[in-house]
C-alpha cells in the first residue's frame, strides 16, 4: 500500500518537473535567441550573393555528394590510398574577403575549393604524385595561389 | 540486505524523502530521494555486484542553490541514475561500471551548475545525457566502452562540454548541442568506428574535435549555421578513412581541419564575409 502511494507521488511529481522543464527550455531558447538575434541576421550582401549562387552551389554540392559517398567516383585516390595519401578535400565559400586554404602531402590527393564573391583568397599546396587541386573563382579581385610540387603559380584576377 | 550506503546530509530546514531506500530482490533496488533547500548533500554509493537493475532518483528543486548529488552504481546491469537539480552552483557526479546502464542529470533554470558522468572500461551501451539550462554550467562525460551514447544539451552563455570517449571506445556517438554566446564544446575519442557531432547557435562560440590514432572509421561534424559570428570550428583526425564535415554561417568565422593518414574526407562550407577555412592533410 505504501509502495502504491509511493509509486503515485513520484508520477505526480516526475509530470510537474516535466511540465517546470520544457516552460524553463522554452523561456530560456526564447531569451537566447533574443539575445542574440541581432547577430544572427544575414547582411544583404550575404543575402545577395547566397541566392545568385544557390544553383551552382547546390550543383556542386550534389556533386560532391557523389565523390564522397561513391567510392568508384573517387576510386583512383581510393585505389591508391593504400601507400600514402588518397585524401579528400572540399572547400565551399559563398561572401567576400574570405581566405580558404588546402595543404595536402602525399599522393592521389584531390582538393576541390570554391569561391563565390568579391576579395577571395584561395590556396593550395600539393606534394607528391598524381595530386588534381579543382578551383573556382566567381567576382572580382579575387587570388588564387597554387603550389604543386614546389612550383608556385598565382592568378590575380581584378575587375574582369 | 544489500549494501546500499545512503548518506543524506541537509543543513536546509525543507528537507523530504519520498521513499527512502525500498530494496527488491527481484528487480534489484529503488531510491527515490527529494530535496527542497539549499547545501543539500545526497550520496549513495552501490559497489557490489548485482545482476538486477538499480533505479536511482535523486531530485533537489526549489530555489536551492549549491547542492551536492553522487551516485556510484558498480556491476552488470541496466542501472538507471537520475538527477534533477533547479538551482545555482549545484554539482551533480554519477559513476557508472556496466553494461547498458542508463544515466541522466538535468539542471535547467540555474547558472554555475556542474554535472559529471562516468561510464567505465566495462561499459556496453551506455546511454549518458547532460541537459542544463542557464549560464556558466559545465557538463563532462566519460565513456570507456562500446556503442555507448554520450549527449550535451546546453541553453545559454559562457557554457562548457566536453565528452572524452577513451582507449576502449568503438562505435561510440558523441553529441554536444549548445544554444547561446561564447560557448564551447569539445570531444575526444580514441577508437574505432566513432561518431562525434558538435552543433553549436548564436556566436562567439568555439568547438572542437580529436580523433586520436589508434582508430580508423571515424567521423566528425561541427554545425555553426545559423548567421553566427566570430565562431570557430577545429577537426583534428588520425587514422585512415575519417571524415570530417564543417558547415558555418556568419561573418569572422575560423574552420580548421588537421589529418593524418590515408582516404581521408573532409568538407568545409562556410557563408558569410571575413571567414577562414584552412584544411591540412598528411
Amino acid at each position: 500500500m505504501l509502495r502504491k502511494l509511493h509509486g503515485s507521488l513520484n508520477v505526480i511529481q516526475n509530470r510537474k518537473m516535466m511540465m517546470n522543464k520544457l516552460t524553463v527550455t522554452l523561456a530560456s531558447f526564447v531569451f537566447v535567441i533574443g539575445t542574440c538575434g541581432a547577430a544572427v541576421a544575414q547582411s544583404d550582401e550575404e543575402k545577395q550573393m547566397t541566392e545568385k549562387n544557390r544553383g551552382s552551389e547546390m550543383a556542386e554540392i550534389r556533386y560532391q555528394d557523389e565523390v564522397l559517398s561513391n567510392p568508384e567516383m573517387s576510386g583512383a585516390a581510393r585505389a591508391e590510398g593504400a601507400r600514402t595519401g588518397g585524401n579528400t578535400a572540399i572547400i565551399n565559400q559563398n561572401g567576400s574577403r574570405n581566405t580558404s586554404s588546402v595543404v595536402q602531402k602525399g599522393d592521389d590527393n584531390v582538393a576541390y575549393q570554391t569561391q563565390t564573391g568579391n576579395y577571395n583568397d584561395l590556396r593550395v599546396e600539393q606534394k607528391g604524385w598524381h595530386n588534381r587541386s579543382y578551383e573556382s573563382q566567381t567576382g572580382d579581385h579575387n587570388r588564387k595561389v597554387k603550389i604543386q610540387n614546389d612550383t608556385e603559380t598565382i592568378i590575380e584576377q581584378v575587375n574582369p | 540486505m544489500k549494501s546500499m550506503k545512503a548518506t543524506l546530509l541537509a543543513l536546509s530546514a525543507f528537507l523530504l524523502i519520498t521513499s527512502p531506500v525500498s530494496a527488491d530482490p527481484v528487480t534489484g533496488d529503488t531510491a527515490y530521494i527529494t530535496q527542497a533547500g539549499s547545501n543539500g548533500t545526497v550520496t549513495t554509493d552501490k559497489t557490489e555486484t548485482t545482476e538486477n537493475p538499480d533505479t536511482i532518483t535523486v531530485t533537489q528543486e526549489g530555489s536551492s542553490s549549491s547542492e551536492t548529488a553522487e551516485i556510484k552504481l558498480a556491476g552488470n546491469g541496466n542501472h538507471t541514475a537520475t538527477v534533477h537539480q533547479s538551482g545555482d552552483h549545484d554539482s551533480a557526479k554519477v559513476s557508472q561500471l556496466g553494461e547498458g546502464d542508463t544515466a541522466e542529470i538535468d539542471q535547467s533554470g540555474g547558472s554555475g551548475n556542474s554535472s559529471t558522468i562516468s561510464q567505465g572500461d566495462l561499459s556496453v551501451a551506455g546511454t549518458a545525457t547532460i541537459t542544463q539550462v542557464g549560464s556558466g554550467n559545465t557538463g563532462d562525460f566519460t565513456q570507456n566502452g562500446v556503442s555507448d551514447i554520450a549527449t550535451i544539451s546546453q541553453a545559454g552563455s559562457g557554457n562548457g562540454a566536453a565528452i572524452s570517449q577513451g582507449d576502449l571506445s568503438v562505435g561510440e556517438n558523441a553529441t554536444i548541442t549548445q544554444v547561446g554566446c561564447g560557448n564551447s564544446g569539445e570531444i575526444f575519442q580514441y577508437g574505432l568506428g566513432d561518431n562525434a557531432t558538435i552543433s553549436q547557435t548564436a556566436e562567439g562560440n568555439t568547438a572542437k574535435i580529436t580523433q586520436e590514432s589508434g582508430g580508423d572509421n571515424n567521423k566528425a561534424t561541427i554545425t555553426q549555421n545559423t548567421g553566427g559570428n566570430g565562431n570557430t570550428a577545429s577537426i583534428d583526425q588520425y587514422g585512415n578513412n575519417q571524415t570530417a564535415a564543417i558547415d558555418q554561417r556568419g561573418s569572422s568565422n575560423v574552420a580548421d581541419v588537421d589529418q593524418s593518414g590515408t582516404l581521408q574526407q573532409v568538407r568545409i562550407t562556410q557563408t558569410g564575409s571575413g571567414n577562414l577555412a584552412m584544411i591540412n592533410q598528411h
